[in-house]
């Protein structure tokens, strides 16, 4: 009896040792890391939500791929650069950790050029980072006033009137290589603009010694050069192409007329009249065209026909340079006595002066 | 004997039991992953600099693939192993990297804060000491930026003055019972007196072209243009409270200074006149700003306060409660008319105006001593 006691025992004790071990074998619940994010192409400092819909966990580390880190279970986060960024979540919970990652594209930042007359520089800065302006290129000695951009080609124009009489057009890639004068011999060259569909650069420049001032083009590598538009005593100081309805737009700042004529100078008919600056832009998606009256000391704009003008600004500053982003409904300009590169609604709403500060800049571009 | 063979094997069953499932209940830890770097910044620390950032992390074999991620703290950021930085503006960066490792499935972390300095800020510095590196930092419109002086290795400091006429910073080292010299950058450091006895102070009068420090039980003081070391004269002799806190009174000629154990006290520079003005239990600073006598005074534990009186000593009133611990520096920056003083044991150097409103901290973290006051550059 006593021995079937002990035997019972010891059935006992050797199945509480297999059940015991089974128990630890029992795993607990998997931990699946997961989360979805509100977007995962970005512009800089545009706020993503990341969603947390992991699984048997209970504590959590993100890394965002830019060093930076959060525990938080579904954190928010914005990029204060452009790139391709893996966020990564780890998930730990009793059945151990797991990692879910995730590419995130944050777009590269626009960036304004600008003609520093300053400095006699071009420079460039990032729109939503403009702390940091850079230098594209020295044009001590050749600098003027116009600048331009063929983004297909990555080619930079630059019009150059430090000679009279020699003034030059300049062209130079975006890397900063290959500068190269495509055009020299002009009197004073100002605002330029440029033909991407028929391959063609056009230029206002000032008078002559016969006091002719004349509307050019040439082609990008500066051949063929003609000239489109030629009035006597007039100063032209601006230019700009509706290059979907065959016109141009440019600007005398002596009779003091806005013009419009067909691209190859025909018809040239004045649109605004008692009116003069140094810049106007064709806003041919909305049928507007933005330009500066030296006379109100105005950002201005009106209708393709001059009428139902607008005033956009009026900070008194001469205006050498415009650029419109289309997508964004922006439109940017300099300020060569503010000192300022400024962005406003198309409608001039919610004006903000991006970069201040500035010496003297003058012609402008924006490169998406 | 059946039954003795079946006891040895319960015991056995037993021992299985227990010792069975030993190495789940308590696994070794397995070694992770340590992010760790160390870096260097050239041009002085000054803006532009290149920062080289040395990766040293620990990344144990079974981490498995390791991913380094970098941000440099002024919105860009790096994969690189060891990655190779510009800062263009001067200031202060939080720069941190991430180890992500693959198959340890780990998340790991390391920051430094770096100071890229300004070449062209202007101000009014303060120095001031953790007893063994000298700091600097410049009193302006921004929040101050604290640098190290190449000065890092005194044995126990508690005072220092800076002598604006030559650009000159003497540093009361008390534990070595000397004054050191040196440029206001910490270089060309050098001893000025040895073997001095228990320095916790200095003071410059530069009428007279002296220094002025306090001891055990006196105050001396050494010509400045005497390149001897040992060089002094005993000035104050036979004081039983421990003298501190020296300060010159230039308009009047006068000496002033404080006791640890108690009372203020002052001595014309020509060798007469010397009396106790003020009482208290004890103190480590007087500062003179003009007609008005300022100076430490311990109430009770955690709260000392900072004093106002004539130079005569009467007319006392209270400027500032609540000081941490008897304070070794109090100095007046009379552009931005502000009086700093040190809160040692709430790791902050205060700032007031000099009738006590508008009390607020300037530099925060950091236990200090020997504030000391320089010209604007």
């Amino acid at each position: 009896m006593k021995s079937q006691l002990i035997r019972y025992f010891v059935f006992v004790l050797v199945g509480l040792v297999i059940i015991s071990c089974d128990d630890d074998a029992v795993a607990p619940p998997d931990v699946v890391s997961s989360f979805t994010a509100s977007k995962t192409t970005v512009e800089i400092g545009e706020v993503i939500q990341f969603t947390n819909t992991s699984q048997n966990a209970t504590a959590f580390k993100w890394s965002f791929g830019d060093g930076t880190t959060s525990k938080e279970l579904s954190p928010k986060k914005t990029y204060a650069s452009s790139g391709q960024f893996v966020v990564t979540l780890l998930a730990t919970g009793a059945g151990g950790s797991t990692m879910m990652s995730m590419e995130i594209t944050v777009l590269p930042d626009p960036e304004i050029f600008f003609v520093e007359a300053g400095t006699s520089l071009i420079r460039s800065f990032g729109i939503k980072s403009t702390d940091k302006v850079n230098t594209f290129l020295d044009i001590s000695g050749f600098a003027g006033v116009g600048l331009a951009y063929d983004a297909e080609n990555e080619k930079v124009y630059f019009s150059d009137f430090e000679v009279t009489g020699d003034g030059k057009i300049w062209r130079v890639n975006l890397d900063g290589t290959d500068l190269e004068e495509i055009i020299s011999g002009l009197y004073d060259p100002y605002q330029i603009a440029l033909d991407l569909v028929n391959k063609k650069i056009y230029w206002a420049e000032d008078w002559d010694p016969d006091d002719i001032s004349r509307i050019g083009r040439a082609n990008l590598d500066g051949s063929n050069l003609e000239y489109v538009v030629s009035m006597d005593g007039a100063q032209f100081r601006a230019i700009d192409l509706d290059v979907a309805n065959n016109k141009m737009y440019f600007y005398d700042v002596w009779y003091e007329d806005l013009y419009v004529a067909n691209l190859d100078g025909s018809d040239a008919t004045p649109i605004v009249s008692g009116v003069y600056g140094y810049a106007v832009a064709v806003d041919h998606k909305n049928g507007k065209i933005y330009f500066d009256d030296q006379n109100s000391g105005s950002l201005l704009r009106a209708d393709l026909d001059g009428d139902n003008i607008e005033t956009i600004d009026d900070n008194g500053t001469r205006i050498y340079g415009m650029a419109i982003d289309f997508e964004k409904g922006k439109l940017y300009w300099s300020g060569r006595d503010s000192g300022a590169i400024s962005q406003a609604n198309l409608d001039g709403s919610h004006k903000v002066d991006i970069k201040t500060g500035l010496s003297s800049p003058r012609g402008i571009f924006l490169k998406k | 004997m059946k039954n003795k063979s079946l006891i040895i094997f319960l015991v056995a069953v037993g021992l299985v039991w227990l010792q069975g499932c030993g190495e789940e209940d308590y696994p070794v830890p397995p070694a992770s992953t340590v992010p760790k770097f160390s870096v260097s910044i050239d041009n002085n620390e000054f803006a532009p600099a290149t920062v080289s950032f040395t990766n040293e992390s620990i990344v144990p074999e079974r981490a498995g693939n390791v991913t380094y991620l970098w941000n440099f703290g002024d919105g860009t950021s790096s994969q690189e192993t060891s990655p190779v930085h510009l800062y263009e503006t001067p200031g202060v960066y939080e720069v941190k990297l991430v180890v992500l490792t693959e198959s340890s499935l780990e998340m790991n972390e390391s920051t430094h804060s770096i100071v890229i300095k300004d070449p062209n800020a202007s101000g009014i510095p303060l120095f001031f000491t953790n007893g063994s590196t000298v700091f600097t930092a410049l009193i302006n419109d921004q929040p101050p930026v604290v640098i190290s002086t190449a000065i890092t290795s005194l044995q126990s400091s508690y005072g220092m003055v800076v002598d604006t006429a030559n650009d000159l910073l003497y540093v009361a080292d008390l534990s070595g019972k000397k004054i050191l010299v040196s440029n206001l950058d910490g270089s060309g450091l050098r001893d000025f007196r040895v073997d001095i006895g228990d320095v916790s102070t200095v003071a410059i009068d530069y009428e007279d072209n002296m220094l002025y420090w306090d001891t055990a039980d006196g105050i001396r003081r050494a010509n400045l243009d005497d390149d001897d070391v040992s060089q002094y004269e005993d000035f104050v002799t036979g004081q039983s409270n421990d003298p501190e806190g020296v300060a010159i009174d230039p308009v009047n000629r006068t000496l002033y200074w404080n006791n640890y154990e108690g009372g203020v006290w002052m001595k014309n520079l020509d060798g007469t006149n010397e009396k106790s003005i003020a009482g208290g239990d004890g103190g480590g600073s007087v500062l003179v700003i003009g007609d008005r006598l300022y100076f430490d005074e311990y109430i009770q534990a955690g709260d000392i306060h900072i004093k106002s009186a004539n130079l005569d000593g009467t007319g006392v009133s209270t400027i500032v409660t609540g000081v941490s611990r008897l304070m070794y520096g109090l100095v007046y920056d009379e552009e931005g008319d502000k009086i700093y003083w040190v809160d040692r044991n709430n790791n902050r150097i205060m700032r007031a105006n000099p009738d006590g409103s508008a009390v607020e901290p300037w530099v925060t973290g950091m236990s200090m001593r020997g504030l000391a006051i320089g010209k604007k550059k």
